[in-house]
């Protein structure tokens, strides 16, 4: 892989998020890969302990399917986010692998509410059949332990 | 709850989940054991969940995914809660899930039930593990899920505004398998991220600004009642019963009256 094609990588799939396009989106993702959101800060354990988020594929595609339901009444009207990225740090890099940290400034509106989230989002990459691929991401949120009312969508 | 540990103690585990509620703390706590509004409220992530699932190719061996067995049983009939049962004693406290509950069905974990024989013999561990309760309310604001080692503190900070804690628990001397899934079962259904907390938040506001109008001077909580319901007595019903919430608000009015009403 090259710093471009993963700076590259990272930008499209914020841009997928806030364009809409989930399915897409879903796509990116390898089929072992877990989104993780912890509830800590430092959060080493996203299994014995609580974390906002620890999902597989399945469960993000439940997510991407639930934003689209009928009877989805959190979702009516529907909820829009922007996320605003900085130049992602590439920390390993192999031919077929890599890992990358971006700090983000994701925004969630629904309704007259507005919420502001300052996320480091650390991304595992590999290359499969010629594609780049989510292996695994892992967001902080700055505050994480603040209480939040809803996060609908997926910073 | 704490019987549930081989030797007796429980640890927490991890930080709580903390998540603002724009509503009544009243609503909360009604919720826990309100049993006619899984089906309806959660049908978009627990209907949708077992829709996906119904759809994917699969073969036998397919391993279900967590969620099923976590959110999937939200999506259970009016009859399976009606079978569950409900529980009240005086004073607004009671339980839901007196025969069975949506606990009742998960799967076992390796090791467990042996060291549980081990420390309590095997029919007092058969009895502790019998127990399925669901919800269990301790008026006014803290519920807990004894089989699956959670609590939940509603502190209300406004008449429109209640702060939801989720607390979970590690039983000391039991398989790590099991403060795993009630870690699961707390992201999964009481997360500010959590989809089924979506849900039931979206339920919360909009029934808190219709309360703000003046449109409706009445909410009703009629649902089975009898005539000459006696809640200063424990009675066991039928689980999809609005007794409870009448006897949080029987117990709520005299504590507020100094006993006056």
């Amino acid at each position: 892989m090259t710093p471009e094609e993963i700076t590259d990588f990272v930008y499209d799939e914020a841009w997928m998020l806030d364009q809409g396009q989930y399915h897409d989106w879903l796509d990116l993702w390898l089929p072992d890969a877990i989104y993780w959101m912890p509830l800590n800060w430092n959060q080493q354990d996203p299994i014995n302990e609580t974390s906002l988020l620890y999902e597989d594929n399945f469960m993000l595609r439940l997510r991407v399917e639930r934003l689209h339901g009928a009877r989805t009444f959190s979702q009516k009207p529907k909820s829009r986010c922007h996320h605003l990225l900085n130049r992602p740090r590439i920390e390993e890099i192999s031919d077929d692998e890599a890992r990358a940290v971006t700090q983000m400034h994701y925004i969630e509106t629904r309704l007259d509410e507005q919420m502001l989230l300052a996320l480091t989002v650390r991304h595992h990459l590999k290359r499969v059949e010629g594609r780049i691929m989510i292996a695994g991401k892992r967001v902080d949120i700055l505050n994480c332990d603040a209480a939040f009312g809803n996060i609908q969508l997926l910073p | 709850m704490v019987d549930r540990s081989p030797v007796g103690s429980l640890t927490v585990a991890g930080a709580p989940l903390r998540y603002m509620h724009r509503c009544n703390w009243k609503m909360l706590v009604e919720n826990q054991t309100d049993t006619c509004h899984p089906m309806v409220a959660h049908e978009s992530s627990a209907g949708t969940a077992v829709k996906i699932w119904e759809s994917m190719e699969k073969t036998e061996d397919t391993p279900k995914p967590p969620a099923m067995e976590i959110i999937a049983p939200f999506m259970s009939p009016y009859e399976f809660f009606e079978n569950m049962g409900i529980r009240t004693w005086p004073n607004g406290h009671g339980h839901t899930g007196v025969h069975h509950s949506i606990h009742s069905d998960y799967s076992a974990i390796p090791g467990y039930f042996e060291s549980m024989t081990e420390a309590y013999g095997e029919d007092r561990a058969k009895e502790i593990l019998g127990e399925n309760r669901h919800n269990t309310v301790y008026f006014p604001n803290i519920m807990i899920k004894g089989p699956i080692q959670q609590l939940r503190n509603f502190i209300p900070l406004a008449e429109d505004k209640t702060l939801v804690e989720s607390w979970i628990f590690r039983l000391d001397g039991a398989p790590d398998q099991l403060v795993a899934r009630t870690a699961m079962y707390n992201r999964m259904i009481n997360a500010p991220t959590s989809m089924v907390g979506h849900d039931d938040l979206e339920m919360y506001e909009r029934a808190q600004e219709g309360l703000m109008a003046d449109g409706l001077e009445w909410v009703n909580i009629q649902r089975l009642y009898e005539e000459g319901e006696d809640l200063t007595q424990e009675a066991v019903l039928n689980g999809t019963t609005e007794r409870q919430m009448r006897n949080q608000f029987d117990a709520w009015k005299r504590f507020m009256t100094g006993g006056a009403a």
